[in-house]
C-alpha cells in the first residue's frame, strides 16, 4: 500500500504542485487528445482539468481550507477543498465535514500509463479528512459525487441522501472505513 | 525478540480494495454541471495559465499588502494608546504623591498615593 503525507493549506509543494499538474495537463491533451478538448470529453481526465481549474481559482482565497497529500516522489497526488458544514442527519442539525471540491492528479486520472500514476492517494486523502474532522468533533463527511464517481465513493462507505448526488459517511462506517485502511497497511500487501 | 504483526486480510477485503484501487484513480468530487466543467476546461485551455496565475498572485499579493498595512497600523494606535494609558497612570501616581506630600486632598483628608495603599 502506498503512503501518503497528508497536508493542510497551502505550502510551496502545492503551489509546484499545481504548476506540474498544469503543464501535465496540456501535455497529455496534446498527446492523447490532439489538443483538442473535445476528443476528452466525458473522460475523468476532462472533470480533473475542470476541477484543478476550480480549485485554482480558489486556492489563494480559501488557502487554509486545501487538503492534499503528497505520494513518495514528493508530487502532489490529490488535492481538495473542504469545509465546515452543517447536515440534518437522524433528525439533528449535526457539525459535518463537507469535501467540497477534490481530484486525483491528472496521471492517475488519464486512462494511459503514467510513471508517476500511484495507487490510493485519493482514498488516503479521505481518510485523512475523516480523521481531521473526527478531532473536531464532526463525525460525518459529506461530499458531491457526479454518477460516474458514485461507486468509488460507496465502496468507501458512503451513502447517497437524496439522489442529488450528495453523499454522507456517517460515524458507523467511517470508523469501518478507518479500521479497513489500518488492517490494509498492516498487510502489507503490494500495489 | 518482537515480530511485528502482519494482518492476514480475507478474501473479500482483497477483493474490496481491489475494487477501490480500480475506482480510485480517476476520483473526483464537488458539485458541477456538465456546462460549468465546460466553462472551466475552455478558460483553462484558452489563457495562459502561467500569466493568469500570476495575475491572481499579484492580486492577492496586493490585498495582503493593504492587510499588513491596515494591521501595522492598528498596532501603530494600540501601541500608542498603551503609551498614553502608562503615562496617565504615571501623571495619577505623582499627583497622588504630590497630594500626599502637601498633607491633605481636596476633602481635606489625609491622602496616600494610591501605589503605597
Amino acid at each position: 500500500m502506498n503512503n501518503f503525507r497528508y497536508i493542510i493549506g497551502v505550502t510551496s509543494e502545492i503551489q509546484q504542485g499545481l504548476t506540474i499538474w498544469e503543464g501535465k495537463i496540456k501535455e497529455y491533451l496534446d498527446i492523447y487528445y490532439l489538443g483538442n478538448r473535445e476528443n476528452a470529453k466525458d473522460t475523468k481526465f476532462y472533470r480533473c482539468i475542470s476541477k484543478v481549474r476550480e480549485i485554482n481559482n480558489q486556492l489563494l482565497d480559501k488557502e487554509e481550507f486545501v487538503r492534499s497529500v503528497i505520494d513518495d516522489q514528493n508530487l502532489l497526488a490529490t488535492i481538495s477543498i473542504v469545509q465546515r458544514s452543517n447536515i440534518i442527519f437522524e433528525n439533528d442539525f449535526t457539525p459535518c465535514l463537507e469535501i467540497e471540491s477534490l481530484t486525483n492528479s491528472p496521471w492517475n486520472t488519464i486512462n494511459y500509463l503514467q510513471p508517476e500514476k500511484r495507487k490510493g492517494a485519493a482514498t488516503s486523502l479521505i481518510e485523512y479528512v475523516i480523521m481531521e474532522g473526527r478531532s473536531e468533533g464532526m463525525n460525518i463527511t459529506k461530499l458531491f459525487a457526479v454518477p460516474q464517481e458514485k461507486y468509488f465513493y460507496e465502496k468507501i462507505g458512503f451513502e447517497e441522501t437524496n439522489g442529488s448526488g450528495e453523499m454522507i459517511l456517517n460515524r458507523n462506517s467511517a470508523s469501518m472505513f478507518l479500521l479497513d485502511q489500518e488492517q490494509r497497511r498492516e498487510s502489507r500487501t503490494f500495489d | 525478540m518482537s515480530q511485528s504483526k502482519i494482518n492476514q486480510p480475507t478474501p473479500e477485503q482483497i477483493e474490496r480494495w481491489k475494487q477501490i484501487d480500480e475506482l480510485e484513480h480517476g476520483a473526483t468530487a464537488g458539485f458541477s454541471t456538465p456546462e460549468q466543467d465546460d466553462k472551466n476546461v475552455k478558460e483553462f485551455l484558452e489563457n495562459d495559465y502561467i500569466e493568469t496565475q500570476l495575475e491572481r498572485l499579484r492580486a492577492h499579493r496586493k490585498k495582503l499588502i493593504e492587510k499588513l498595512k491596515w494591521t501595522e497600523d492598528y498596532e501603530d494606535l494600540l501601541l500608542k494608546e498603551n503609551e498614553k494609558m502608562s503615562q496617565k497612570k504615571i501623571f495619577i501616581i505623582i499627583m497622588q504623591t504630590l497630594l500626599y506630600l502637601s498633607g491633605t486632598d481636596n476633602s481635606g483628608v489625609k491622602a496616600y498615593p494610591h501605589f503605597l495603599h
